[in-house]
């Protein structure tokens, strides 16, 4: 194997495991409140500003870091509790359109509190060089893929093993049913919420020493990751991670090896699979078997 | 008594467009071009209103269709010469064959899916433009120059494009208002309303969803011609994927659905920024974003409904009453 094809397979990794938490964050909306949250992307780059911010304030980065994420718990819980759930009742489509406003009200009131200009964002991981065999490779993309795996795992336990994950899965399944079972459902809802913020700005903060911290940096992301959340058929948690894996590497293949695509072009491949999937398979390559009431 | 109340609306669409026609003799040039950008706001927001107020199919493919219209009208004048109105026309007519493609998807999608493909259209239109340099001149866009004034009218270019927009923004109105409440927007409504009963009534959905695709890009095409034309050039970066949310301000400030609406969501989307702008530049998105937030909570079918239904009035200005 070239040496250049593992550093883009890993580079490729690496992106993949972004869009990978984004898709996660979107299934997660989607599952507990049966709506495609929007502004899923746009929450997360606020809370990524609200990070950098923190660390200009004198906060060491970790610190920050470590801050932005429960802000950006915080601020899942509350838009959800303040937004989502009084539109939520008349059906998707306000909800919908609901997300679409506070998708602009996040991606304008960021260059209205710091300024349109593009900012270093320090990476956590240094700016260094890894020899593995001969094929060179950054250790940000070393330490993205480590980060990243290790949260996905964290939320998988957390979802699958704990109690918490059992009521969150039981609401997501059915809140009526679960309610009268004594799970709090709505809270259940919110803590949906919170999570999904904190896993987008996870992504955020990972991402944003690679591509500059503006108001645009997850307006790709968002696009990627929608297409990895239809790959799952956006209800299926491991087909979201899977299916951002796919489109992470197809994105950094395509635009290393296929000529016409190059970097300008790249936006287009998830959009490609996106549309293919979806009208081929509407609900996804994990997803069971849907079903469809008058 | 619906007789007297289609007078009325008669007289007041007739004096609202004498209205907007004497604009021409006393505004400056500046607000000259202001309002023919309005008026092509308004006709890209008629045509999303049929699409998602009316048919139910979220789109946010308008930003999209708004710039293929402005720069199919580029290219027709400066490659071939065409006269600006028959240009509209065509960019019309060629942004309607994409929203007929672009429809094709909405047979097999719906909701959340619909909006995220249409999404990908509206950002993917910004990368094509700028790779596509041979035809669209990349990043550094084209230049249309001003419209050309026929002689023996004494006008200035300004005036004379205004004249035109504000004629093709009161067609594009009392046309879909017309489509609207005929069989046809009777069909999308029932689509809207539940796709499972409308097929069972006989709709065709295929034809209610493409066509109502097709013409809402048609409006979005001569509308992004007629912005060509008035800001006299076009480049990527006056379509980002943003472009499509404004208009769907646009919409939900006029009420979803009601066609006449439009002329108050384009007048919003197009001179709340610059007030806004005054504070501050990004102030309007954020403005904007609330507005969609606030309105969908308190006022989902927008001021003009909401508010007669506060003074107790019914909104007889705009509805026959049914069965009277």
């Amino acid at each position: 194997m070239p040496e250049g094809l593992v550093q883009v397979i890993l580079d490729g990794s690496a992106s993949g495991t972004i869009y990978a938490a984004v898709a996660l964050a979107l299934v997660l909306v989607y599952k507990s409140s049966g709506i495609v949250n929007f502004a899923q992307g746009e929450m997360g780059m606020f809370c990524t500003f609200i990070t950098w911010w923190l660390n200009q304030q004198g906060l060491g980065l970790l610190t920050a870091i470590a801050s932005g994420l429960s802000i950006a718990f915080v601020l899942g819980v509350l838009t959800e509790r303040l937004f989502i759930r009084p539109v939520a009742r008349f059906g998707e489509f306000p909800a919908v359109l609901t997300t679409l406003g506070l998708f602009l009200v996040f991606n304008e009131l960021a260059p209205w509190l710091w300024g349109p200009e593009n900012r270093a964002f320090p990476s956590l991981f240094g700016a260094g060089v890894l020899a593995i065999g001969k094929a060179r490779v950054s250790t940000e993309s070393v330490g993205t893929l480590v980060v990243m795996i290790a949260a996905v795992s964290v939320f998988f336990f957390v979802l699958h093993h704990t109690k918490i994950g059992l009521g969150m899965r039981a609401a997501a399944a059915n809140a009526v049913s679960s309610s009268l079972s004594g799970v709090p459902a709505p809270q259940m809802f919110m803590l949906g919420w919170g999570l999904a913020t904190t896993l987008a700005t996870l992504a955020g903060v990972l991402i944003a020493p690679r591509l500059f911290l503006d108001a645009s940096l997850m307006l790709g992301v968002i696009i990627y990751a929608f297409a990895a959340a239809a790959l799952g058929g956006f209800t299926s948690l491991l087909g979201a991670v899977v299916g951002g894996l796919v489109i992470g590497l197809a994105e950094t293949l395509a635009s290393n090896y296929v000529d016409f695509i190059g970097s300008d072009l790249k936006i287009l491949v998830p959009l490609t699979v996106l549309l293919v999937v979806l009208l081929v398979r509407p609900t996804g390559l994990f997803a069971k078997s849907a079903e469809r009431a008058v | 008594m619906s007789d007297k109340h289609a007078t009325l609306r008669r007289s007041i669409t007739l004096v609202m467009t004498l209205a907007a026609l004497s604009g021409a003799t006393f505004l400056g040039t500046y607000h000259l071009g202001q309002f023919t950008v309005a008026a092509a706001y308004c006709i890209a927001i008629v045509g999303l209103n049929i699409v998602v107020g009316t048919a139910g199919q979220v789109s946010l493919a308008q930003g999209a269709f708004f710039a293929i219209g402005a720069y199919a009208i580029a290219i027709f004048r400066i490659r071939y010469g065409v006269p600006f109105p028959l240009g509209l026309l065509a960019a019309g007519l060629v942004t309607s064959v994409v929203g007929f493609v672009a429809g094709l998807p909405a047979l097999r999608l719906r909701g959340h899916y619909l909006a995220i493909v249409t999404l990908g259209l509206a950002v993917a239109v910004l990368p094509i433009a700028n790779r596509w340099s041979s035809l669209t001149g990349g990043g550094a866009g084209l230049n249309l120059g001003q419209v050309s004034v026929p002689a023996g009218v004494a006008m200035s270019p300004e005036q004379y494009l205004y004249i035109w927009a504000m004629v093709l923004a009161a067609a594009a109105i009392v046309i879909a208002w017309r489509v609207v409440r005929s069989p046809l927007g009777i069909a999308m409504s029932a689509v809207r309303d539940n796709e499972i009963a409308a097929m069972g009534m006989g709709v065709d959905l295929r034809w209610i969803k493409t066509g109502a695709f097709a013409a809402s890009a048609f409006f979005g095409g001569v509308g992004g011609g007629v912005f060509a034309l008035s800001v006299g050039f076009v480049a990527p970066e006056n379509f980002l994927p943003t472009l499509s949310l404004l208009l769907l301000v646009g919409i939900i400030i006029g009420g979803s659905g009601f066609v006449p609406g439009s002329i108050l969501g384009a007048l919003f989307v197009q001179f709340v920024p610059d007030y806004a702008a005054a504070l501050n530049k990004h102030l309007a998105g954020v403005f904007f974003g609330a507005a969609i937030i606030l309105f969908i909570r308190f006022m989902p079918e927008g001021p003009l409904k909401a508010l007669p239904a506060l003074f107790g009035t019914r909104h007889w200005l705009f509805f026959k009453r049914r069965g009277t």
